[in-house]
């Protein structure tokens, strides 16, 4: 990968005793050789054991039902995000933004539910910034203000304007996207933090290079497109609309400078090939995973700790992974070839 | 035993049942033309199921397969929260056609919307819009599969019970009434002698008073 130039300016001498704890927490991460052990276990008990021996060991301890691994996982992506917390010396940290899109998909959950909002309970995340409960007595009382100013506002209006029109849950999920990525860039220009000004940059734009791919693949028109498109990413929606009429190898050259480029030549050549963009997603996971990684080398400061939180977040995607996998008795080269690269 | 019909031997009883065997050949051979087209259609229509379930086989392992991919990557809870709410509106048409009396039915099916519309493009990945595609797809091939299933069954009932009359008629009915006729035929006829066999005594016992 091209090294990301980005400077951190904010040496701050506060996150020394975070830092130092998160560095210790660090070597308690899954390896790849317990990867490659759970790949090849036989169901998911056994995987439950294996994870015993792990940081996960209280979680999965004996007996724990590990059929339901998605709560287990949730639960140490909860006690991860607890510990963060915890440590964090500031209470406005940038950390909070990372948990932001629980609360989002819990918001989507109930929107689209509004009418039986007891049925949601299956499809809440309990997690998140705020949490369902709190998201869910926002919704019934249909008062945002417990959100940040710019958050209650679009959202508010948002629920204003479903009440009026009942527009597809499509629209729900698309305009709460842009609602979020708008937030989150915006706090992080104010946070001045560039680590997660250009990580969140990166994102809207594999985000919206996917999209790209997914509304040609559609055969969408071009205003379904713009309406899709996240703004705030390096790449501007008219350049990434440019995209849409011409050759998948145009994208690929004109993006050929971008830290990215690899995740493009790499992951739309075997779309190319083999109609599927699942290289691509592997690819730009690995691509953050790699970008996080530099925060190791930052001695004090916020960035080992969203590192932190998002290398946990990949841990469980990958553990997920594993555990469908074993649940659906999925070849082993199938799960191997989804899992993402492991933070070491 | 005899299998013919338990009748009087009267010249209008064999009238009757030479007039009911008539008819009951003419029904015989209606019936085995019916039973030979409904043979012909059963016979079409099975290649087209079987090439039918075969794709709805194939679209079908293809969409779980896809769907277990997706699940794989989203999780299960994601994948719920997408296809909440999610309406989709189809439209199904059944008009029926006869072939030989036999009501079939006609599937039509057609869709207003993608169900692709019913999701967001972020924390969703590519392979959810192909199980959504493959899914949607299958629908079709289903309505169509159900379409042949039913048309199917309901002519192949038809055929065992055309079958079942055909075959009473031509080894129950038709022998019974052929023999009963041969029975009156020759009964009628026996009669018929010894009326003759008695006038014509009668006659000499005339003469020879006289």
């Amino acid at each position: 990968m091209r090294t990301i130039s980005y400077h951190n300016q904010k040496d701050d001498v506060k996150y020394s005793f975070a830092v130092g704890k998160i560095r210790a927490m660090e070597t308690r991460l899954l390896d790849g050789l317990l990867f490659k052990r759970l790949i090849d276990s036989k169901d998911t008990r056994e995987m439950g054991r294996l994870l015993v021996e792990t940081s996960y060991g209280d979680l999965f301890k004996e007996g724990a039902a590990s059929a339901d691994f998605e709560a287990l996982l949730n639960a140490e992506l909860k006690r991860t995000y607890q510990l963060i917390k915890d440590i964090d010396p500031d209470p406005a940290s940038a950390c909070n933004l990372l948990a932001l899109h629980y609360d989002f998909h819990n918001l989507k959950v109930l929107l689209k539910l509004r009418q039986s909002p007891s049925e949601a309970d299956s499809f809440l995340i309990n997690l998140g910034l705020y949490g369902p409960e709190a998201i869910r007595q926002m919704v019934t009382s249909s008062d945002y203000s417990p959100l940040p100013l710019n958050l209650a506002k679009a959202i508010s209006s948002l629920v204003t304007e479903l009440e009026k029109s009942s527009p597809p849950s499509q629209w729900i999920d698309i305009q709460l996207d842009h609602i979020l990525y708008t937030y989150l860039i915006r706090q992080a220009e104010h946070l001045n933090n560039k680590f997660l000004i250009t990580l969140f940059r990166f994102q809207i734009d594999l985000i919206n290079i996917r999209t790209l791919l997914r509304v040609k693949q559609m055969e969408k028109e071009a205003s379904f497109l713009q309406s899709v498109l996240l703004e705030g990413g390096e790449i501007s929606k008219e350049k990434m609309l440019s995209f849409l009429e011409e050759p998948n190898d145009k994208l690929i050259s004109s993006l050929n400078f971008a830290p990215y480029a690899q995740v493009i030549k790499e992951g739309i050549n075997y779309y190319e090939k083999e109609k599927s963009l699942a290289l691509f997603e592997r690819l730009a996971d690995n691509f953050f995973i790699q970008y996080i990684g530099q925060a190791k080398y930052i001695a004090f400061g916020v960035e080992p700790l969203i590192s932190y939180i998002l290398t946990k977040e990949n841990e469980t995607k990958n553990l997920r992974i594993v555990f469908v996998g074993k649940q659906n008795s999925l070849p082993k080269n199938i799960v191997e070839e989804r899992l993402r690269e492991i933070y070491a | 035993m005899s299998n013919r019909l338990n009748l009087s031997a009267t010249r209008s009883n064999l009238l009757r049942i030479k007039e009911e065997l008539e008819f009951a050949r003419e029904g015989y051979e209606l019936l085995e033309q019916k039973r030979e087209v409904l043979v012909a259609e059963v016979i079409g229509m099975l290649e087209s199921l079987r090439k039918s379930k075969k794709e709805v086989e194939e679209i079908l392992n293809k969409a779980y397969r896809s769907f277990e991919q997706t699940s794989v990557i989203l999780g299960m809870k994601k994948v719920s929260q997408i296809t909440l709410a999610a309406c989709s509106r189809e439209k199904i048409q059944v008009s029926d056609r006869s072939i030989m009396g036999v009501v079939i039915p006609i599937v039509n099916y057609s869709r207003e919307n993608m169900l692709c519309n019913i999701y967001g493009f972020q924390g969703t990945s590519a392979s959810l819009d192909k199980t959504v595609h493959l899914f949607c797809s299958s629908l079709k091939k289903l309505a169509k599969l159900a379409e042949l299933e039913v048309s199917l069954i309901r002519l192949a009932t038809e055929l065992k019970k055309t079958q079942r009359r055909a075959n009473a008629l031509n080894y129950l009915f038709i022998p019974q009434y052929s023999e009963t006729i041969k029975y009156l035929e020759n009964t009628l006829e026996e009669k018929e002698r010894q009326e003759l066999f008695q006038l014509k005594r009668a006659k000499n016992i005339h003469h020879k008073n006289n």
